[in-house]
C-alpha cells in the first residue's frame, strides 16, 4: 500500500486507544463496568495495530522503493500531516500533527503489537481485581468497586498506549511533550493502582516526581530549540537546513560580572533534551523510580518497562540524534560533547544496574534493574553513534522484556494460586492485592536482616527464594521464559543476540579500530554488563524454575489460563525470530540472504540526509559476546544451577558479605538520595517500610559501609597475596596493607564522612526553603522573576 | 487625537495586577487569595482589550459578501483573548471554590499557613 | 465640557472604582466585605471596557464576574460559615511582599509609560466609516491602501464570527475546559 494513501489516517492510531479510554470511562461513570472493559481496551489497541501494521509496511515500501543508498527517501522527506493548533502571529503556528518516518513507523508497529499482547494478558491477570476485591479497611468483599477498578485499569492502560503512540507519531516537540506527560500521568496512576498499599502509593509518587525532574530539563530544551529555530516542528529542526542553522549558530555569550563566557548553545540544548530522557528512561541518577515501579500490577510493569514510557526516552534521543551529533563539525569518528555525556552515562548505568540486579531476590526487581541496564545499552549505543543498533535493540528489547515481565506475572499469579491453595484449599484468583491479601491470614511477617540482606517473607509470592520447581508446574510459562531469557542474555540466533551484538560490534569497531577512548570504555563496560546480564538472568531462571519447590506456595502453583500463556507464546515468537531482520550482511551464510533489511530501513537519518554505513562484519566482537553470554550462563549454573534448593535457602554469593549487602541494597543510593536530596523518608518507594524510622546516624553508617565493603574486599585480596609470598614480601605487604588500612580509615572514610556531613548540612539549609506554604513559594517566584528582569534591564 | 492615551489603561492594569498579587501573596484566607487571582486576571483583560483597541494587530479583509471590496476590519484577537480569559476564570473559580469547600470540610478552616503538607 | 473631557472623566471614575475596589478587597478584615469590594472592582473594569468600545465584553464582565463569580464566592463564604473576621487577616509576609511589589509596579509603570507602542491612529477612532490613513497603510503593506474604508465592526456579530472561524480551536478547548471544570467541581465538592 502506498504511504500517501494510508499515511493521512495515521492520526487514527492513537485515536483508537483514546476512544477506548473514553468508552471505558463512560462505562464506569454510568455504572456499567464489567469484563467488557478489557475487551474494549483490546479492541482499541487491536484497531490501532491493524492500522499501524499497514502503515509500517507502507513506510517500508516507500523507504526501499528508492533502492540501495537511497533508503533515506522516506527519512529525508518523512510523511508529515499537521494542523495549525495555535496561530502565533507572524511566527507561524504551533502545530498538531503526525509524522511517519522509518523510526516512528518501526516504533509504532512495535508499540501496538507489544501492547496488544500485554492487554490480552492483563484481561486475565486482573480478574482477581474483578472477582474478589475486598475493601482495604473493612476486608469485606466489594464487587462494585472491584468491577470499577478492573475497568479503570483498562482505561488507564489505554490512555497509556495513547500517550506512547501519540508521542511516537508526533510531528513536533511540543506535541511530543504533551503525550510524554500523558504517559507520566498514566505511570503515576498505574504504579499506584493498588493505592491501598502504602508502598505502591509511595512508588507512584516517586516515579512521578523523579521523572518530573527530567521533564523540567526537557521543557527547557524545547524552549531553547524554539528560540533557535522559531519552530518546534521536527521538519524544521531535523532537516538539512535546520542542521546547517545549528552549525552556523554562534555560542551564546554570557556576561557574568564583566567576564564574557561563550556558552555553546547546541550542546547545552542537546543535554537539556537528554535530561528528559534521563528521567523517562531511568538513567543514573534518575533511575531510582523504575525498580519501584514494579509496585504496579505486572502488566503495567511490562507496559512501562517494555513498550512505553522508558522506550520513549531512548526514542527521544534517537529522534533528536541530529541535534546531538550536530554539536560538533562533521569529523569522522568524532564524538561530540553531548554524545560523550550520553555514552558515558549510558554505559555507567548499564553496569551499575547490571551489578545491582545480581543481588536482588524479587523476581520483578531483577527484571526492573535489567531494564535499567538494557536502557543503558541503548543510550550508550546512541552516544557512540550506533544509531541503528540502538533502535534495533530498543525494538527487540521491547518484545523480550515484555515477554519476561508477563512471564513473571504468570509466575506470581501461579504462586498466588498456590498460596490460596495452601491456605484454604480453593484457588479462586489472586485476591485484591498482594498487600492486603495475606496479612489477615498468617502471623504478620517481621522484616529482619541477615548479613545486611532482608530475609525472605515466606508469604511473598514475588520472592524468588520462595519459588523453585515451577518448570514442571508451569510448562508454557517456563518455556517462553527461557526463550525470553536466552534472547535477553544474547544466546546466539535469538533476537537479543543480534541487537546487542550490533551495539557491541559498533563499540568494538570504534573503540579498538578507530581508537576512540569513550567507545572503548563503553565496549568494556557493556561487555562486563552483558556478562552480569547473562549471570543474573540465568540465576533467576534457576532460582524460579529449577529443583524442588521451596515452599508450599510453589508446590501448589499451577499453569495460568490460555489468555495469559497465549500472549507469552506470541511474544516469544518475536523474541526468538525478530533478530533476523537485523543480521549483519557480512555474516557468511545467512547474512547476504537476509540482507539486513532493518538497517536499510532505519539507517538513514532525517538530518543531513546522512546515511549510517553498516559496519564491515567482524567475527571478534561476535565471538566475544557469545563467549560472555555462555560464561554468564555457566557461572549461573555453577553457583545456582547445581543445587537450586540450597541456593534458594542460602544464597551462595552471600559469602561476599558486605559487598553482597551493598549490591542487594542498590549501593544505598536510595538512602543517599533520602539523606541528601529529599531528607524525607516518606518519599521513598521502599518496599520495607519499617526502615523509615531509621535514624540519620544509621543511614550514615550505611554510607560509610560503601567504602568499608570495598576496603574489606581489598583486604581479602591482600591477605591471599601475603599468604603465598616469602617472609620479606609478607612483612612489606603487611606494612603496606596496614598503611592501606590507615589510609582507608582516615583518608577515605574521612572524605566520605565529609561528603555525607556536607550534604546533610547543605540539605538542612535548603530544607528551610521548603516550608510547604504555597504563598511563600509564590513570593520566591516573584523574587526570582524580578531578579531576572532586573538582570535583563540593567 | 487620542482622547485617552493608551498608557492610562496600562497604569490601571498595572495597579490592578499588583494589588491582586499582593492579595494573593499575603492573605491568609484561601478565598481571599482566589479573589486576588481574579483581580490579576482582570488586569490582564484590561491590558488585552486596551491593546486590541490601540495596537490592533492586524487588519483583515472583511468577511462576507455584504461588505464591498476594499473595506477592512480590525482583528478581534484582543477581545477573543479577554473572552477566553473570562471563561477560564469562571472555570478556575468554580474548581477553586469547590476545593476550598472540600478543604473546609476536612479541616474546618481556610487558613493557608496551616496547609503545609507540601513540606512532606 | 468637551467630549474629550467627558470621556476622560468617565475613565477616571471607572479607574478609581476598579482600583479602589481592589484596594478594598485586600484591605478588608472579613472575607465577606472583601467579596463586596470585589464586585465594585469588577464593575469598574466593565466600565473601562465601555470606554474602550468593547461593549459586549463589558456586558459579559458584568454577567460572569459580577453575576456569577462574585455570587459563587459569596456562596462559598456563607456555606462554610467562615464570615467572621480575623484579627490578623494577613500572613507574615506583608513587608516582604510590599518590598518586592514596589519594584514590580515601578517596572510595569515604566514600560507602560515609556515604551513606544505602535499606536495606530485609525485604530483608536471610535467609529467606523473613516478612511485608512497613510501611517496605517504603511504599517500593513499589502493589506490596506490609504483611503480604504475602515471598519470597527459591530463587536458581537464579528466576535461571534471569528470565534467560529479563526479562533475555533480556542473556543472548543475552552468549552471542554469548562465542562471538565464543571464535572470536577461537582466531584470535588461532593461529600
Amino acid at each position: 500500500m502506498d504511504l500517501h494513501s494510508i499515511g493521512p489516517l495515521a492520526w487514527l492510531i492513537p485515536t483508537f486507544t483514546a476512544l477506548a479510554f473514553v468508552v471505558i470511562i463512560g462505562m464506569i461513570v454510568t455504572d456499567r463496568a464489567s469484563k467488557n472493559a478489557a475487551w474494549v481496551a483490546v479492541a482499541g489497541i487491536g484497531a490501532s495495530t491493524l492500522l499501524a501494521l499497514p502503515t509500517f509496511l507502507a513506510a517500508l515500501g516507500s523507504a526501499s522503493g528508492h533502492g540501495e543508498g537511497e533508503a533515506g527517501g522516506l527519512a529525508i522527506a518523512p510523511f508529515v500531516k499537521q494542523w495549525a493548533w495555535l496561530p502565533m502571529g507572524r511566527d507561524g503556528a504551533l502545530n498538531l500533527g503526525i509524522m511517519v518516518d522509518p523510526l516512528s513507523a518501526a516504533a509504532v508497529a512495535m508499540v501496538t503489537v507489544v501492547c496488544t499482547a500485554i492487554f490480552v494478558f492483563a484481561s486475565a491477570y486482573m480478574e482477581g481485581e474483578f472477582n474478589n476485591y475486598r475493601d482495604a479497611r473493612t476486608g469485606l468483599p466489594d464487587p462494585r468497586t472491584g468491577r470499577n477498578r478492573y475497568a479503570r485499569f483498562f482505561a488507564y492502560v489505554s490512555l497509556f498506549a495513547t500517550g506512547m503512540l501519540g508521542f511516537v507519531l508526533s510531528s513536533n516537540l511540543l506535541q511530543a511533550l504533551l503525550f510524554w506527560e500523558v504517559m507520566g500521568l498514566c505511570s503515576f496512576l498505574l504504579i499506584g493502582f493498588w493505592n491501598f498499599k502504602p508502598s505502591a502509593a509511595a512508588a507512584a509518587k516517586k516515579a512521578f516526581l523523579t521523572t518530573r525532574v527530567g521533564d523540567c530539563f526537557f521543557f527547557l530544551g524545547i524552549l531553547g530549540l524554539y528560540w533557535v529555530f522559531g519552530s518546534v516542528d521536527y521538519a524544521d529542526m531535523l532537516s538539512k537546513a535546520g542542521i546547517e542553522k545549528l552549525h552556523a549558530l554562534a555560542p551564546f555569550a554570557v556576561d557574568i560580572a564583566g567576564h564574557v563566557y561563550a556558552v555553546p548553545v547546541i550542546p547545552l540544548l542537546a543535554l537539556l533534551v537528554f535530561g528528559g530522557s534521563v528521567g523517562k528512561s531511568a538513567m543514573f541518577p534518575l533511575h531510582v523510580w523504575l525498580p519501584d515501579a514494579m509496585e504496579g500490577p505486572t502488566p503495567v510493569s511490562a507496559l512501562i518497562h517494555a513498550a512505553t514510557m522508558v522506550s520513549a526516552g531512548v526514542f527521544l534521543v534517537a529522534r533528536m540524534y541530529p541535534v546531538f551529533s550536530a554539536a560538533t563539525p562533521d569529523h569522522p569518528g568524532y564524538i561530540s560533547g553531548p554524545m560523550f555525556v550520553v555514552a558515558a552515562l549510558g554505559a555507567f548505568t548499564a553496569i551499575l544496574a547490571a551489578t545491582i540486579a545480581v543481588a536482588q531476590y524479587d523476581i520483578k526487581r531483577v527484571l526492573a534493574y535489567s531494564t535499567v541496564s538494557q536502557l543503558g545499552f541503548m543510550v550508550a549505543a546512541l552516544g557512540i553513534g550506533a544509531y541503528v543498533a540502538a533502535v534495533f535493540h530498543l525494538l527487540t528489547h521491547a518484545f523480550f522484556k515484555a515477554l519476561l515481565f508477563l512471564g513473571s506475572g504468570s509466575v506470581i499469579h501461579g504462586m498466588e494460586h498456590g498460596m490460596h491453595h495452601g491456605q484454604d484449599g480453593h484457588g479462586d484468583g489472586h485476591g485484591s492485592g498482594h498487600g492486603s491479601g495475606h496479612d489477615e491470614q498468617a502471623a504478620p511477617y517481621q522484616p529482619r536482616r541477615i548479613g545486611g540482606v532482608l530475609a525472605a517473607d515466606p508469604m511473598d509470592p514475588q520472592d524468588m527464594r520462595n519459588m523453585g520447581g515451577l518448570a514442571g508446574k508451569m510448562p508454557w510459562t517456563f518455556r517462553t521464559y527461557v526463550i525470553g531469557t536466552a534472547a535477553l542474555t544474547g544466546i546466539p540466533l535469538l533476537a537479543g543476540f543480534w541487537s546487542k551484538d550490533e551495539i557491541l560490534a559498533e563499540a568494538f569497531h570504534k573503540g579498538v579500530q578507530s581508537q576512540i577512548a569513550i567507545a572503548l570504555i563503553v565496549y568494556v563496560l557493556l561487555t562486563a554488563a552483558a556478562f552480569f546480564t547473562s549471570f543474573y538472568m540465568w540465576r533467576q531462571v534457576f532460582m524460579v524454575y529449577a529443583g524442588k519447590p521451596s515452599t508450599e506456595m510453589a508446590a501448589h502453583a499451577h499453569e495460568s489460563s490460555p489468555a495469559m500463556t497465549g500472549p507469552l507464546i506470541f511474544l516469544s515468537i518475536f523474541a526468538a525470530l525478530l533478530g533476523f531482520v537485523g543480521v549483519p550482511e557480512g555474516l557468511p551464510g545467512i547474512g547476504p540472504a537476509l540482507g539486513n533489511p532493518f538497517h536499510h530501513f532505519v539507517g538513514a537519518l532525517t538530518a543531513s540526509g546522512s546515511h549510517f554505513e553498516a559496519l564491515a562484519f567482524d567475527w571478534t566482537p561476535m565471538l566475544i559476546s557469545t563467549v560472555v553470554a555462555f560464561l554468564g550462563l555457566g557461572a549461573a549454573w555453577w553457583v545456582y544451577g547445581r543445587d537450586p534448593a540450597a541456593a534458594r535457602a542460602r544464597d551462595p554469593l552471600a559469602r561476599l558479605g558486605r559487598l553482597w549487602a551493598l549490591l542487594n541494597n542498590k549501593y544505598n543510593l536510595d538512602e543517599v538520595y533520602g539523606l541528601v536530596v529529599t531528607s524525607n523518608p516518606r518519599i521513598h518507594g521502599e518496599a520495607d517500610v519499617t526502615e523509615h524510622d531509621k535514624t540519620v546516624a544509621e543511614r550514615l553508617g550505611k554510607l560509610i559501609g560503601l567504602t568499608d565493603a570495598f576496603s574489606r574486599l581489598n583486604g581479602q585480596i591482600d591477605a591471599r597475596l601475603v599468604d603465598g609470598a616469602v617472609n620479606l614480601a609478607a612483612r612489606l605487604g603487611e606494612k603496606f596493607s596496614r598503611f592501606n588500612g590507615l589510609l582507608d580509615r582516615y583518608v577515605v572514610d574521612g572524605a566520605v564522612n565529609l561528603v555525607a556531613f556536607a550534604g546533610l548540612d547543605l540539605s538542612r539549609g535548603l530544607k528551610l526553603l521548603q516550608t510547604g506554604r504555597v504563598q511563600q513559594y509564590a513570593l520566591i517566584v516573584l523574587f526570582a522573576l524580578l531578579f531576572l528582569v532586573g538582570a535583563l534591564v540593567m | 487625537m487620542a482622547m485617552i492615551p493608551l498608557w492610562w489603561y496600562l497604569m490601571v492594569a498595572a495597579g490592578l495586577f499588583t494589588i491582586g498579587l499582593y492579595g494573593a501573596l499575603v492573605r491568609k484566607n484561601a478565598v481571599s487569595v482566589l479573589m486576588g487571582i481574579e483581580l490579576m486576571l482582570n488586569a490582564v483583560n484590561v491590558n488585552a482589550v486596551a491593546f486590541w483597541r490601540y495596537v490592533s494587530p492586524t487588519a483583515k479583509a472583511a468577511a462576507g459578501a455584504d461588505r464591498p471590496v476594499g473595506d477592512f476590519v480590525v482583528g478581534m484577537d484582543g477581545q477573543v483573548f479577554a473572552v477566553v480569559v473570562i471563561a477560564l476564570a469562571a472555570a478556575e473559580a468554580a474548581v477553586g471554590l469547590a476545593m476550598v469547600i472540600a478543604l473546609y470540610r476536612s479541616r474546618r478552616s481556610f487558613n493557608l499557613p496551616q496547609m503545609d503538607q507540601l513540606q512532606g | 465640557m468637551s467630549q474629550q473631557t467627558v470621556v476622560q472623566l468617565v475613565f477616571g471614575v471607572m479607574a478609581a472604582l476598579s482600583l479602589g475596589g481592589a484596594m478594598g478587597v485586600v484591605m478588608a478584615r472579613t472575607v465577606f466585605v472583601s467579596a463586596l469590594w470585589l464586585i465594585l472592582s469588577f464593575v469598574g473594569v466593565a466600565g473601562l471596557y465601555i470606554t474602550l468600545g468593547a461593549g459586549f465584553l463589558a456586558v459579559i464582565q458584568v454577567l460572569v464576574y459580577v453575576g456569577a463569580i462574585s455570587v459563587l464566592i459569596l456562596f462559598a463564604i456563607m456555606l462554610t460559615e467562615d464570615v467572621m473576621g480575623d484579627e490578623h487577616p494577613n500572613n507574615g509576609q506583608v513587608g516582604l511582599a510590599i518590598i518586592l511589589l514596589t519594584p514590580l509596579i515601578f517596572l510595569l509603570g515604566k514600560w507602560g509609560f515609556t515604551a513606544n507602542w505602535p499606536v495606530k491612529a485609525a485604530a483608536i477612532l471610535p467609529r467606523s466609516g473613516l478612511s485608512v490613513d497613510a501611517a496605517t497603510a504603511a504599517a500593513l503593506p499589502g493589506a490596506l491602501k490609504t483611503g480604504d474604508a475602515f471598519l470597527v465592526p459591530d463587536s458581537v456579530a464579528y466576535l461571534g464570527r471569528v470565534l467560529m472561524t479563526e479562533h475555533f480551536l480556542a473556543f472548543e478547548v475552552v468549552s471542554v475546559v469548562l465542562l471538565v471544570a464543571l464535572v470536577g467541581a461537582i466531584v470535588i465538592a461532593r461529600d
